[in-house]
């Protein structure tokens, strides 16, 4: 007698190293060689704005707070920006608010990722009914107050300034990882490796913890890109509306918000600030359509 | 001889199986017959439609015993807000100086006197009947507060949805019949810019450019009244539109795309169907479930959104208001716009749902 | 561009049937978007020969002549019958707009017309289906809406690309009867697309075979089927639907037909042939050669003699069995 398997070339070794185990063997230079065009462009521009925004506060001789010359000078040879209604040098000053706003953006984006991540994972191994109705309403709700407006009600009970607005971020955006963890982590357990893991007798706890969240945190990293955006338009956006990171600190939206009232005659108050924040999502938008596009690529 | 022979026992067999399952058939020629019923929805009786409107019925109920869920939650999400704050509220609102009587009074007013679930069960009540309490600053009911500011926030939604399909209608099915085409690529680059600039810059350059250059709108400021205040609106609903309509018109492009290559299209051309109904019937029709759904679910994000262009603007909207509530720690007011404007974006969820439903029949809520 | 079907010749009389038949990927339906002119949609397009309709030579025709052809003069069922029902339309709606491209009439009219058409192709209750979507009804039910909105403007010709491919038996023989009826009826000409030669035995006049985008024997369908003159021809007889066990009916040709773009030098069927030599293999596809009353593409034609042969391939098919 003669038993042949579905599929006799794949080792059980194979079949164990998941997805996220696979990515973490690639080394730089060959992830730009996957990279598509969309992706590249968006590498690009966002390392470009990391060295401006870490060598130009580092190189020029003033600092962001320094009253350098008279007030709203417009752009030229000594103020390449122009200087704003204080009289200190906009270029300095857009660039130190690059390193704030990325910053604070990473902060923003990764405490909700790795909390949504846990309790999403967690809450997909339930499947008892009433807990999935209950879990359902509960994200849905949390995701259906409109995100800036949350936000601003959560600062509204905190406090004001970068620590109100960072736990406002925090608490309202940690439910939309804790969807996707869960659908993930609902479709993995279904998944071949995870299946052979239980055969081989893992623990539950040690498959949820190496084979399970790697994978649903990959995915969540995905998503983790265009909430990225969505971030730095809240921590602008707020700032903008003079309660998130409040003048004198260099902030793209208190900029803009600043340079707003001389809008008529010193435009070029709003237009640097504006563009260079805009480029940043744009950047990122770029990087996130285009990774996208290589991993819909891979699975058709 | 020998296929001759297969032939015929083959469909002996058929008759059989034929006859098995309908014994009630009336055998009027054999041709006539209604096929048999295969599956629940392929029978074809009175019957069928009763069970068709149950099942209709059905998930539109199971989808709205979740809206109510969910407002409930929202209700206890907006509850447990002013329970966030550090601190005795009162004290923060009143500082230092404030008398025992008048510390007692303040927690009256916002509710937050007496043990935990006797707070819960009388807000409740409260919501219940409408009532959010009232304004720190102004004394006013919270809700007639948000009902004189709301016109013109609803101005402000209505002009924006009105700019959004007049924009995005023309503009995504323009990029799905092009789509090889200069135009094509130029929307896509043209696409993602506006998707990716925040509207609070782009608001501004919109004002830079139609307000203070060539004067086609205030720079910030509300005219009441219907015709006047289309003056005032277009340019903030236009900022708004920047990065919705780029969002909708391409899932509406991808969407036509994928129905065009569906076989009922080929056979509408081949029946000779032309002109608007063509466009209307074989390609917009189908490919509009999924637009629709999109905009229930960037409800959220317009509202949002909203808030800053209110700002931007200067009209005073409930946007205005709760950026002012905020900025005075109005609790209960900022605690019943947080409430509401999640409301809202579940009731526009559910609407959207329920047009997806009547526009796609095939579409399941779920 | 890779060319799809290269060496089809098809021709029919008014109220002749015709049968095209063929394994998938042989150009059939390539074919019969030719004859309907909706090659463009699928990006092939005609770049030699042509396709006489009457007088006109559609092959050349432009987008506006087609519209007064297609649905008018020539009625086309798709192969999917649920994927052809526009799902957010109602049956009327469809049905309707296939009548109303006739002429004026008025609504009313055009409902009563939709009601008759209906009944035309014995639906039961078609009032209520009328109102129905295409997910609501059954396949069956489906085809027969398809088939109505087809013959709405009488047309002269109707194509059917295997309209009982996604049915049940018995339903696949209602609606082939349904369709002989009407071609009766009408007084249509019927081109029908199948890859079940024993359908076409049942249905046409005339059978064409076609393999890796050639027609490799045509002719009457009795000539057909009592000598075939082509291996190709032959093989499909041996595997006809009818007579294979489920999911075998494809084994009784060995290997794999030959897909587009990657066609054989000389005649395309050698490395499936088991009369194949020399000079099988050599020059391009062999042109239709007339023998007997039908026409062969096969050089050995002469030789494939009738009590001889026949065996052989039914040899070949047990060989096959064997094997597995």
């Amino acid at each position: 007698m003669t038993i042949e398997s579905g599929a006799p070339s794949r080792s059980l070794r194979d079949t164990l190293v998941s997805p996220a185990g696979r990515l973490r063997l690639l080394g730089l230079g060959r992830i730009w060689q996957q990279l598509n065009a969309e992706a590249r462009w968006g590498v690009v521009i966002l390392a470009l704005i990391l060295l401006l925004s870490v060598f130009v506060p580092l190189l020029s001789p003033s600092d962001p707070y320094e009253f350098v010359d008279l007030p709203l000078q417009p752009p030229g040879a000594t103020y390449p920006f122009g200087t704003d209604h204080l009289g200190r040098d906009l270029l300095v000053r857009v660039f130190a608010a690059a390193r704030l706003d990325i910053l604070l953006a990473i902060l923003g984006v990764s405490v909700p990722i790795v909390i949504g991540t846990f309790i999403g994972t967690l809450a997909g191994t339930t499947r008892n009914r009433i807990a999935e109705t209950l879990w359902d309403g509960l994200v849905n709700a949390l995701t259906a107050f409109p995100e800036i407006i949350l936000v601003l009600g959560i600062v509204a009970m905190v406090e004001g300034g970068v620590r109100g607005l960072l736990i406002a971020i925090w608490i309202s955006r940690w439910a939309q990882y804790a969807r996707i963890a869960r659908a993930k982590s609902l479709a993995l357990r279904e998944a071949e490796f995870v299946q052979t893991a239980h055969v081989l007798g893992y623990s539950q706890l040690r498959i949820l913890v190496r084979h399970i969240m790697p994978n649903v945190f990959s995915e969540a990293l995905a998503y983790a890109l265009s909430d990225f955006i969505f971030i730095i338009v809240i921590i602008g956006g707020l700032s903008f509306l003079g309660l998130g990171v409040r003048p004198p600190t260099p902030e793209w939206g208190a900029m803009l918000a600043e340079g707003r009232l001389y809008l008529r005659t010193e435009p070029w108050l709003i237009l640097f600030p504006g563009f260079f924040l805009s480029l940043t999502a744009i950047g990122v938008a770029l990087l996130a359509r285009g990774l996208e596009q290589i991993s819909k690529g891979e699975e058709g | 001889m020998r296929s001759e022979r297969a032939t015929a026992r083959s469909g002996n067999r058929d008759l059989e199986r034929d006859q098995d399952r309908q014994p009630s058939q009336s055998g009027d020629g054999g041709h006539a017959n209604i096929p048999p019923p295969t599956s629940h929805f392929s029978s074809f009786s009175p019957r069928f439609y009763a069970g068709t409107l149950r099942l209709l019925r059905h998930p539109v109920t199971r989808r709205l015993a979740q809206a109510v869920l969910v407002a409930f939650l929202l209700m206890v999400f907006a509850f447990l807000l002013v329970r966030l704050i550090p601190g005795d509220p009162a004290m923060i609102l009143l500082g230092d100086v404030a008398t025992e009587e008048d510390l007692i009074a303040y927690r009256k007013l916002l509710g937050i006197d007496g043990p935990l679930h006797s707070q819960f069960g009388r807000y409740i009540s409260n919501v219940a009947r409408g009532d959010f309490g009232l304004s720190i600053r102004s004394r006013e009911p919270v809700l007639s507060i948000i009902g004189k500011r709301l016109p013109v926030s609803l101005w402000l939604t209505a002009t924006t949805i009105f700019m959004t399909v007049v924009l995005a209608l023309p503009l995504g099915v323009a990029a799905a019949l092009y789509r090889r085409t200069w135009f094509g690529h130029v929307f896509q680059i043209v696409a993602s810019v506006f998707v990716a600039t925040p509207v609070f810059f782009s608001g501004l350059l919109l004002i830079l450019l139609f307000a203070v250059q060539v004067s086609l709108a205030p720079i910030a400021g509300y005219y009441p009244g219907f015709p006047a205040n289309l003056y005032s609106l277009w340019l903030p609903a236009l900022t708004i539109n920047c990065v919705l309509v780029p969002v909708l018109a391409r899932i509406l492009q991808s969407s036509i795309i994928e129905t065009s290559s569906e076989e009922f299209v080929e056979a509408a051309i081949i029946r000779g169907t032309q002109g608007w109904r063509f466009y209307w019937r074989y390609l917009l029709r189908p490919s509009l479930a999924p637009t629709i759904a999109a905009l229930g679910y960037f409800a959220a994000t317009v509202v949002s959104y909203a808030v800053i262009i209110e700002i931007i603007f200067n009209l005073p909207g409930v946007g205005m208001t709760l950026v002012d509530a905020v900025r005075n720690r109005d609790y209960p007011l900022v605690q019943g716009i947080v409430f509401l404007s999640g409301l809202l974006v579940v009731g526009l969820t559910f609407t959207a749902d329920l047009v997806n439903g009547w526009l796609d029949p095939r579409a399941k809520m779920r | 561009m890779l060319p799809v079907v290269d060496a089809a010749n098809l021709s029919l009389d008014r109220r002749q049937a015709v049968g095209i038949v063929g394994e998938s990927g042989s150009g059939k339906t390539m074919l019969c978007r030719a004859l309907i002119g909706t090659l463009a949609r699928h990006g092939a397009e005609i770049t030699a020969g042509t396709v006489r309709f009457g007088g006109l030579d559609l092959a050349a025709a432009s987008e506006r002549v087609w519209r007064g052809i297609r649905g008018r003069e020539i009625g086309y069922i798709p192969q999917s019958s649920l994927a052809g029902l526009n799902p957010v339309l109602t049956v009327e709606t469809q049905l309707v707009e296939s009548i109303s491209a006739m002429g004026t009439l008025s609504r009313r009219q055009a409902r009563d017309k939709a009601v008759e058409l209906l009944e035309r192709v014995r639906i039961p209750r078609a009032p209520q289906v009328l109102k129905a979507r295409g997910h609501q009804l059954s396949g069956g039910m489906r085809q027969r809406v398809m088939i109505a909105a087809a013959i709405a403007q009488s047309p002269k010709l109707l194509i059917a690309d295997e309209p009982t491919t996604a049915l049940d038996v018995t339903i696949q023989r209602e609606i082939l009867s349904l369709i002989t009826q009407l071609r009766h009826e009408l007084n249509m000409a019927l081109v029908l697309v199948s890859h079940d030669l024993a359908v076409i035995e049942d249905v046409c006049d005339d059978v064409m075979v076609m393999y890796a985008g050639a027609s490799v024997e045509s002719g009457p369908v009795a000539a057909l089927s009592k000598t075939p003159r082509h291996p190709y021809t032959r093989a499909l007889r041996v595997s006809r639907v009818d007579r294979a066990l489920p999911g075998q009916d494809l084994d009784a040709i060995p290997g794999d037909a030959a897909s587009v773009g990657s066609w054989p030098a000389g005649c395309r069927f050698w490395p499936r042939c088991s009369h194949a030599d020399e000079e099988c293999r050599r020059g391009s596809q062999p042109a239709l050669m007339p023998i007997g009353r039908q026409l062969s593409a096969c050089i050995h034609a002469e030789r494939l003699v009738v009590g001889e042969q026949l065996p052989a391939v039914a040899n070949q098919e047990d060989s096959a069995r064997r094997r597995k």
